[in-house]
């Protein structure tokens, strides 16, 4: 059974919540687990990439690149026409799910290497080239050429927001120091596992919080929710089958197309689409889709993986 | 008459119902994908007979109305 020992520690949190358990992690705590899992991505990613850089690898980053513009074009028309949601909210929904979320795929990796699964080590490069597209995408869809945001401030926050400045910087410094890491691999390799289980003991924490808003949202929100992932995780996994990935590669790659930001969308969106419901965006992502890849995504998403791979 | 969001709530549903029986049939555990999907049917169930006793709400609030009307 494809079950961590860290979705309990999610679970932990959903239940902590319902409780009423008074658990408070500190605001600074949170932000530097999550800045740490991504540290530790990024260097992973890093010392794969010094190994298998290769032509094929670029190839194979132009396609997750056009699979990053796509998947907000599908989610675009069912929470307009289906959701009867306003031309905004619809295309910053889009942008969140088109996007990626560490957290999910921190789950994914963690599974995997406790299952002693192997995938290919340089996917980190792909959740940093995924962040991307989908928020260039979700402002085009909602301006359509009538542009009156601040491109300056965007593009700061696009290029520069703390997920791809710290995994850019964490690939960078794993592929020029990969034989040199030993002095900081206890902590950034070995810890990832306990820094993961904590930080989904809160993620449980804020997911369950969320639970009322996603109750007011309606019944639309919860099948999307469940929907965009579901069809992000399939093409996500058939476009790793089709590049040639193992079946633990295909099944990540079909995690990040399966997942939805919470972290880098939701502060490009505040930017770029001030009056887009960001409330709506966040629930939806955090309160829907993070618990169900966490808890029933992830599992299915190999499940993809394995059929298509055989 | 079914709306659009109805539909396409009873469609999920009934997608995510028959991956996780596939799943179980294939020897995985589905047990998850079933229970989702119970509870997305149960919601689109609920929101659309909500929104249907809202409509049928309308006519009796202003027979009410009106009737207090007469009665002054």
């Amino acid at each position: 059974m494809l079950f961590d020992v860290s979705i309990a520690f999610f679970l932990l949190g959903v239940i902590a919540r319902f409780l009423r358990a008074d658990i408070q992690f500190p605001a600074s705590l949170y932000q530097s687990l999550t800045l740490f899992l991504m540290i530790a991505i990024g260097l992973k990613g890093g010392v794969a990439l010094a190994e298998h850089a290769s032509l094929s690898l670029i190839l194979q980053s132009a396609a997750v690149i056009a699979f990053g513009f796509i998947l907000p074009l599908l989610a675009f028309p069912i929470l307009k026409s289906i959701g009867k949601l306003g031309r905004i909210d619809s295309a910053a929904i889009a942008a969140h799910y088109g996007s990626v979320s560490v957290g999910t795929y921190a789950v994914a990796v963690g599974i995997l290497e406790t299952q002693n699964i192997p995938y290919e080590a340089y996917i980190p490069l792909f959740v940093v080239l995924l962040e991307m597209p989908a928020i260039a995408m979700g402002i085009a869809l909602a301006q359509q050429g009538n542009s009156t945001v601040d491109k300056r401030k965007l593009t700061h926050e696009i290029f520069c927001n703390q997920g791809v400045v710290v995994m850019v910087g964490g690939l960078i410094i794993g592929y020029l120091a990969a034989d040199n890491l030993s002095t900081i691999k206890p902590l950034f390799f070995d810890l990832f596992h306990g820094v993961l289980a904590l930080f989904l003991l809160e993620m449980g924490m804020v997911a369950a919080s969320r639970f009322d808003d996603i109750k007011r949202s309606g019944s639309f929100m919860l099948a999307f929710g469940v929907a965009m992932p579901l069809v992000g995780g399939f093409l996500g996994c058939l476009l790793g089958v089709s590049m040639g990935l193992s079946v633990g590669g295909a099944g990540l790659l079909a995690v990040l197309g399966g997942s939805a930001s919470y972290i880098a969308v939701p502060a490009a969106m505040r930017v770029a689409l001030p009056n887009a419901n960001h409330s709506l965006s966040i629930s939806a992502s955090l309160g829907i889709t993070f618990p169900f890849n966490v808890l029933v995504g992830i599992p299915t998403y190999f499940l993809f993986a394995q059929w298509l791979s055989t | 008459m079914l709306d659009k969001q109805t539909v396409f709530g009873v469609v999920v549903g009934l997608v995510v119902l028959a991956l996780g029986l596939f799943s179980s049939m294939q020897g995985f555990d589905g047990a998850g994908l079933m229970l989702v999907s119970f509870m997305i049917l149960l919601a689109t169930m609920m929101t659309w007979r909500f929104g249907q006793a809202e409509t049928l709400m309308v006519p009796i609030r202003i027979s009410e109305q009106s009737s207090r009307q007469s009665t002054r």
